[in-house]
């Protein structure tokens, strides 16, 4: 920054030294030539230029259109300005042509500015240089700064307008607009106090507006140049060649400012007729012109008459205030002034939040990378804390599984001590009945034998005591009868012990056979087979767990009385069911073969009846247990071996092994 | 004129039993008792002495043929005259008990056997022949 602001300082410093290499004279030289030959084309109609305006595109031609709407000869007046800026608005909207769109808009903007209100005026010029700004359009943004320029109060401000504007028009050559504003910088530098600098940008206006012919900033800037000279003939002069201007003559405003310079110089002169004369002539062109242009001249006139007629510098003295009033309204000023600062700070503000809406663009990027990614984790975390669940639960079922299956086995004991129940009610009743009768009838013996050893022989008393003896051995074996299958029963019921014993394989089976047989007797009346024993003698006692062999015969057995049952159920003549148990050895292995005549194991379930849970019994009836219950005993338990030998329709034979 | 009964059951003590049970009215020629260890044994002996066997005492509960079977055969068979059938079971539930009726037993007794009401059962029997 600094930097710049050095640059600046030499340019301006360097200025005057510049400034002589343009020699003014022959410039002036130049347009009096030129004035004797000027053919001044009447100003095109108001149709015609608004038509050019809203559809040309191109820069320089529009700059051109500006000059003629704000300063040109077609001198337009505040009503007629206000009607075309309003219908350039709408004309160029509609065209869609931006930049002239944004230059209809400061057009406005000035107008309203010039009209009196400032602040409102000022809104709409920057709205235009929004506009201009955002579709690039330089020219129009040049010329918006200028105009900016021009309504600013405060002359640094206005210097940076005039810069910008500079800055935009070159770079659009667009070559009259750089003219003004060369001018336009003049003025504010000369209301600087700093003529060199002053004059430095006066006399660059002018070259630039000999040289391209740009006529009317060739007459303004005559007259500016004119009061810049020392010499009053000199100065005189210029006023002249501006005056007597062709172009001058048609525009009201330079012709205003002429009359104006050369009542100034009158009256500086004290011809004050003279002054009069001219000051009349500015004022009455002036009332062609906008508002903030009649001031001067009435000011003019006002001073001229005082002191001369009091009525008439009363009346200018008056429409100078109240155009003072108007223009200058303290609190339209403050409030103008306010609003472009405010502007100046929006706008700086906007650059800031720019930058500041990019960081937080990135910002807001990183935020929801940040939160994407955090997203994701807390996906990759539930996940994982679903899986982890999942094996919670998986190990929780598989557990339950397990107890469930351990319950299963237990209520397939219960079951099978269920079935035992009846059964072994029936075998104890049996003995119990026997004893109880041998022992009455023993009673009974006892007191005939009393009789009989006082009265009768003693061949009487030996028969009874026969008898007796006899009736006691009946009591005896009953008695271990019902002790037997009571504790065969209390084996049965107990979690098995695991405790292999060399065990009677022959009484263990046919001990089974018939509680199993009785006890679906008991549940079943309807019921009935054949048994047939087949024992082999002198088998060796191999070592078990007698109530798990015992379990596993059982199953064997309800199968095979389950499998007669069905068939007899099927009413066929000559049928007699029949359940066959038999041992032997088989080389090194004990055998216990079961064998029934029911309707034998269809081939395609023959593989999977070991398999827990299978039954082909219906639902409730089994529970699939039973035989995977033996395999697990026989097999797992004591290392031997089931086959299974059936003939479909014929008979089932299961064959357990045993090793010895 | 001495009574000949029949004795069904698959228990062979059984048959010590009654001989002692009824050893009076068997000295004293009133009672004689055969006995079958199954209905078919039952059946067989009837085909030979079906004229002198005058009631038939049956187990119901038997291995092979059932004591209602046999009371079915006996009742097909035996028209003239009819045997008494009297059936005992350890099971006296009504089912077995309707069976029986149905088949024509002539009464129908549970164990464990209270043989004073038997001795009874059997003399009604006679004295009503």
């Amino acid at each position: 920054m600094r930097k710049i602001l050095l640059i600046f300082f030499i340019v301006f410093s360097a200025a005057p030294a510049w400034a002589q290499k343009i020699n003014a004279d022959s410039l002036v030289n130049v347009v009096i030539a030129r004035n004797r030959v000027t053919k001044v084309s009447p100003p095109i109609s108001l149709d015609s230029l608004m038509k050019a305006f809203s559809t040309s595109r191109d820069p320089v031609e529009l700059s051109g259109l500006m000059a003629d709407i704000l300063v040109g000869n077609l001198a337009l007046s505040a009503k007629q300005m206000a009607y075309v800026s309003n219908n350039l608005l709408s004309l160029t909207q509609k065209e869609k042509n931006t930049a002239a769109q944004a230059l209809a808009m400061v057009l406005s903007g000035y107008t309203t500015y010039n009209n009196g209100d400032n602040a409102g005026g000022l809104k709409v010029m920057f709205k235009a240089l929004k506009l201009a700004e955002d579709n690039n359009d330089k020219a129009a943004i040049g010329e918006i700064y200028n105009l900016l320029g021009v309504c600013s109060e405060n002359n640094t401000q206005a210097k940076i307008y005039y810069q910008k504007a500079l800055q935009f028009s070159r770079a659009s050559h667009d070559d009259l607009a750089a003219a003004f504003e060369l001018g336009n910088l003049f003025i504010i530098y000369s209301g600087d106090n700093k003529p060199d600098s002053a004059m430095y940008y006066e006399l660059k206006s002018f070259e630039l507006a000999v040289n391209k012919n740009l006529q009317i900033v060739t007459q303004s800037d005559l007259l500016f140049l004119g009061k810049l000279q020392a010499d009053p003939q000199r100065r005189l002069k210029y006023f002249r060649v501006a005056l007597n201007s062709p172009y001058t003559k048609t525009d009201p405003e330079l012709l205003e400012r002429a009359d104006g310079a050369m009542a100034l110089w009158f009256r500086d002169a004290k011809q004050i007729d003279s002054a009069l004369f001219y000051a009349h002539k500015a004022f009455n062109v002036s009332n062609k012109l906008l508002i903030g242009r009649k001031r001067a001249p009435a000011g003019l006139l006002a001073v001229l008459y005082k002191g001369r007629n009091a009525d008439s510098a009363l009346k200018y003295t008056e429409i100078s205030y109240a155009l003072r009033d108007s223009m200058y309204n303290l609190d339209k000023i403050e409030h103008a002034h306010s609003l472009a600062i405010a502007e100046q700070q929006k706008r700086e503000e906007i650059a800031t939040q720019k930058a500041a809406d990019q960081a937080n663009l990135r910002l807001y990027i990183s935020a929801v990378v940040i939160t994407f990614l955090l997203l994701l984790a807390f996906v990759f975390w539930r996940n994982n804390q679903q899986n982890k669940k999942a094996k919670i639960q998986i190990q929780t079922a598989l557990e339950d599984l397990k107890t469930t299956q351990k319950q299963l086995i237990q209520s397939e004991k219960m079951a099978s001590l269920g079935e035992l129940t009846a059964g072994i009610a029936h075998e104890i009743q049996n003995p119990l009945n026997f004893v109880n009768n041998f022992s009455e009838v023993n009673i009974e013996l006892i007191s005939e034998m009393q009789t009989e050893l006082e009265s009768g022989t003693k061949e009487e008393v030996i028969e009874i005591l026969e008898d007796i003896k006899q009736n006691l051995e009946k009591i005896c074996h009953h008695g271990k009868r019902a002790d037997g299958i009571v504790k065969g029963m209390l084996q049965h019921s107990r979690a098995s012990s695991n405790v292999k014993e060399p065990t009677d394989i022959n009484k263990l089976a046919d001990e089974y056979l018939r509680l199993t047989y009785h006890g679906l007797r008991a549940k079943d009346k309807s019921f009935n087979s054949e048994l047939i024993t087949h024992f082999a003698d002198n088998l060796p006692k191999v070592n078990v767990v007698p109530q798990d062999i015992g379990r596993a015969l059982l199953n064997l057995f309800t199968n095979a009385f389950y499998a007669v049952h069905q068939k007899q159920k099927k009413g066929l003549a000559k049928y007699q069911a029949t359940v066959t148990l038999s041992t032997g050895t088989d080389a090194g292995y004990l055998a216990i073969k079961v064998r029934d005549n029911g309707d034998g194991i269809p081939e395609n379930i023959r593989e999977k009846i070991m398999q827990p849970f299978f039954t082909t019994k219906p639902t409730g009836e089994g529970t699939g247990l039973g035989l995977s219950l033996s395999y697990e005993i026989v097999v797992n338990g004591h290392g031997g071996i089931i086959e299974i030998d059936s003939k479909e329709g014929e008979y089932t034979e299961f064959i357990i092994k045993l090793p010895i | 004129m001495h009574t000949k009964i029949l004795v069904v059951d698959d228990e062979a003590d059984v048959q010590p039993l009654f001989v002692q049970r009824f050893r009076r009215e068997i000295k004293s020629g009133e009672f004689d008792f055969s006995f079958a260890l199954s209905g078919e044994e039952a059946l067989t002996f009837l085909h030979d002495h079906h004229s002198e066997v005058v009631l038939i005492l049956s187990d119901i509960n038997m291995p092979g043929m059932t004591g209602i079977e046999l009371l079915a055969r006996i009742r097909k068979d035996y028209e003239k005259p009819p045997p008494v059938v009297m059936m005992i079971t350890a099971y006296g539930d009504d089912e077995n008990r309707h069976q029986a009726e149905e088949k024509g037993a002539n009464e129908f007794l549970t164990k464990p056997l209270d043989f004073n009401l038997l001795k009874e059962k059997l003399y009604t029997f006679i004295q009503h022949d």
